[in-house]
């Protein structure tokens, strides 16, 4: 797309033989978005008179009516979309009670604000309530348009796209180009709407739907299905999160003719339920399979469960989907293109302790961690309770004592990498296990003994085990709390022992360390309307906790800011702060000793 | 050296935090004269997250078999003391915070649900809103923590302990006079609580 300024001579005209203005622009754009209503401030008009040619519109001139106009049709459940300076919006006088106080509003309005000159960003508090965008140019933000329809309609609230005066001034040359845009006759995609539908269509209840469903798209419109028991070899099947569901549908090359199965991945499913479920709903023959699962929760008991269950699925290729972009909301919503990647795995994590920062320096070294092998203690709470560990590492064992998984080791499994997490007073009882085992050790691949202070043994003395003599042939490493991962040079083929002498509660910062300089915060009016509850499934983190409105917050005594949770937040809820400096003013009582 | 049966336990998720309260009772009990043993035990997977917590014992401790006859529970969370339902009599003391809730022991149970349960076996029942109380932003540089105030609850509750002699313990835990004062304040805001609203 090009753009062309008034002055510029290079400009070419239409077929019509005229230039379209930027803001009408805007309009035939939205006006393929479903949308019954559009209102047009009486200063705009005055700006740029050809606009009244594009209908349907309704053009204001008294202020105060126009935004009760828009609250009233928010309530009905019909698109709307604003054209207004933003020094109109700011001098509502009702505002708060309106848009930000109300809970009844459904949302799918769209509020254009054009920026006057002198004033100056959002602040803070009003960022907060709403979701707000800045552009400058048209081209920037016109394919994201149908995006934030659906965004308000999910977040219940108006989107505001805060616009630079010189959207007005800009001209552009009109393409022809199959945009997927959809027109005011198609049904309404929404979840709830999806939901309620397949509730009528099938009869069943709504609480069993709450983790699957399945669609299939034929052209125009799209249908429910339970068995697919039509299934051609010019078929494919597309396992979606709720995430790319809307993306995957509005794109007709993509998902033309194919079954599609949303899982919603805030309730992760067990591995039976979850192999029962696919078995009854995806048996046939498949060209393709792609799997969207961009938080990586469910991406590998999916491909567990097709390759092994190949008698009943059949298919050519299985790829695991990424997206190009991972920005999160900003996302191009009409991209043709999505880039296909083989089954990998995703990066892994730990909660906030020190084997996290482990994994990920071992990962940049060796790089990918697909055959390895990992194998902890029972008592290894990092290990117990991160879930996330579990779904990146494909074969993880968990033992009393790790030292024996010599004997579980197939011959198949000698080229593969292990590390085995062993808490300090486990491995000072089995040093002569230990050396047996590192004698006779004939694999290709190497093992690494990470052996750590853990919260069972918190009155042990890590140093003396170090200083063991039986021990002294042995290439050992040594992490404390000054030392940091660059510095340790592992080589690639051999075995070590690698002593981690931090707790892994001393890094946390909890109790006694109460002067915190940063902290975090959830912005509970965006976390409660999704109610996901994401940040704490993925980590388990101790520090967050809930009020008695249900309320979410980060407790900064606890908290490691690790900052886990921001990257895990889909939508942008959680926000880092840094504390300001409080001065007491000397009283007489912080004078007189007590 | 005096030997009274009294259970006492400390329940809650983070370990820091009741290691160090645990102490702070515990030195205290001792200033008194008591025969005191203590002990703390991580205690993985009772409602899918890690709890910890600590058994104090006034008298000969003898085994773990003390849980069984429970007389006092503060715990940082108010529905995990569902975990101790069956050893609850009827004179056993229930202080808990009431501010903030673990995520997920919110989904498993409402709070209603868990008072009509609790009220079923005993009425001692004391739910602190720590955080309405207690403003940690005017502490300034020297912060303590809000949950030294369910030990001020619980001395006003039992008569175990005199007033004096924790504030007197207090000497032992803070550096400074500006955190003296601090703790000294936020046991006694929860002691005043609790006489306050004497029914629960």
């Amino acid at each position: 797309m090009r753009i062309f300024g008034k002055s510029n001579k290079l400009a070419v005209k239409n077929n019509g033989g005229e230039f379209i203005s930027g803001v009408e622009y805007i309009i035939k754009r939205t006006l393929n978005n479903g949308i019954s209503n559009i209102f047009i401030e009486d200063n705009i008009v005055k700006v740029m008179p050809e606009i009244p040619a594009v209908s349907p519109l309704n053009i204001e001139y008294n202020l105060d009516f126009l935004w009760t106009e828009v609250y009233s049709l928010s309530v009905t459940n019909r698109r709307t979309s604003v054209f207004a300076y933003d020094v109109s919006f700011f001098n509502y006088v009702n505002l708060e009670e309106y848009f930000v106080k109300n809970e009844v509003l459904t949302g799918g309005t769209l509020l254009f604000l054009f920026k006057k000159q002198g004033l100056k960003k959002f602040s803070f508090n009003f960022k907060s309530v709403f979701p707000v965008f800045n552009y400058y140019k048209v081209s920037n933000f016109i394919d994201y348009i149908p995006y934030y329809f659906e965004l308000s309609e999910k977040l219940k609230l108006p989107v505001i796209v805060y616009l630079n005066d010189s959207v007005m001034n800009e001209y552009i040359l009109e393409e022809k180009k199959e945009y997927t845009e959809r027109t005011a006759s198609r049904p309404d995609f929404t979840l709830k709407n999806l939901t309620n539908a397949y509730s009528e269509n099938t009869g069943e209840e709504k609480g069993l739907i709450q983790n699957i469903q399945s669609f299939k798209n034929i052209g125009k419109h799209i249908e429910f299905f339970k068995k697919s028991s039509e299934s051609s070899s010019e078929n494919s099947l597309i396992l979606t999160d709720a995430k790319n569901f809307h993306r995957i549908i509005e794109n007709k090359k993509f998902s033309a003719n194919c079954d599609i199965i949303l899982f919603y991945l805030l309730n992760p499913i067990n591995y039976f339920e979850l192999n029962e479920i696919i078995k009854d709903n995806c048996s046939g023959f498949y060209k393709n399979i792609y799997i969207f699962d961009s938080y990586s929760l469910l991406n590998f008991k999916l491909i567990n469960i097709i390759e092994n269950s190949k008698s009943i699925i059949k298919y050519e290729n299985l790829s695991v989907v990424e997206d190009k972009n991972n920005s999160g909301i900003e996302m191009g919503f009409c991209s043709d293109d999505f880039e296909i990647k083989d089954s990998k795995t995703p990066k892994s994590f730990c909660i906030g302790c020190n084997l996290f920062s482990f994994l990920t320096y071992l990962e940049k070294k060796i790089g990918n961690s697909e055959n390895d092998i990992l194998i902890g203690e029972n008592g290894c709470f990092s290990l117990l309770q991160s879930s996330a560990l579990k779904f990146s590492f494909n074969n993880i064992a968990i033992n009393d004592n790790p030292i024996f998984f010599s004997y579980s080791i197939n011959s198949k499994d000698l080229n593969k990498n292990f590390y085995v997490f062993i808490s300090s007073l486990k491995f000072y009882e089995n040093i002569d296990k230990f050396l047996k085992i590192y004698n006779g050790i004939q694999a290709n691949g190497r093992i690494i003994f990470v052996v750590y202070k853990s919260l069972f043994d918190y009155d042990f003395n890590a140093e003396n085990l170090f200083l063991n003599p039986a021990l002294k042939s042995i290439k050992k490493n040594i992490i404390k709390k000054s030392y940091r991962f660059k510095d340790i040079n592992i080589a690639p083929d051999s075995t070590r022992l690698i002593f981690i002498d931090n707790d892994c509660f001393n890094n946390a910062k909890s109790g006694r360390d109460l002067n915190y300089k940063s902290y975090l915060i959830v912005n509970n009016n965006v976390c409660k309307k999704f109610d996901c509850r994401l940040c704490y499934q993925k980590t388990k983190c101790p520090a967050i906790k809930i009020d008695i409105n249900k309320n979410i917050f980060i407790e900064p005594e606890i908290c490691n800011f690790c900052k886990l949770c921001i990257d895990i937040c889909p939508h942008n809820a959680i926000k880092s702060k840094k504390r300001k400096k409080i001065k007491v003013k000397k009283s007489l009582e912080s004078k007189i000793n007590l | 050296m005096e030997n009274i049966n009294y259970n006492l336990i400390l329940n809650g998720a983070d370990f820091k935090e009741i290691n160090y309260l645990s102490k702070f009772l515990y030195y205290s009990l001792k200033n008194e004269n008591f025969n005191v043993s203590l002990l703390i035990k991580p205690a993985s997977n009772i409602s899918n997250y890690s709890m910890t917590y600590a058994v104090i014992k006034v008298g000969k401790f003898e085994s773990i078999s003390c849980l069984h006859n429970i007389d006092a529970v503060i715990s940082l969370d108010f529905q995990s003391l569902l975990n101790y339902y069956p050893f609850i009599g009827k004179n056993t003391l229930l202080i808990s915070d009431y501010s903030s809730f673990n995520v997920c022991d919110f989904w498993l149970t409402d709070n209603e649900t868990t008072k009509q349960k609790l009220k079923e076996k005993t009425e001692n029942i004391y739910k602190i809103p720590l955080k309405n109380i207690i403003d940690q932003d005017s502490m300034g540089k020297n912060r303590v923590s809000s949950y030294i105030a369910l030990i001020g609850a619980f001395i006003s509750r039992s008569s175990l302990l005199d007033l004096d002699s924790v504030l007197r313990q207090t000497a032992l835990f803070s550096e400074n006079d500006a955190l003296k004062k601090n703790m000294i304040q936020t046991i006694l805001k929860g002691y005043d609580y609790v006489t306050e609203n004497q029914e629960n």
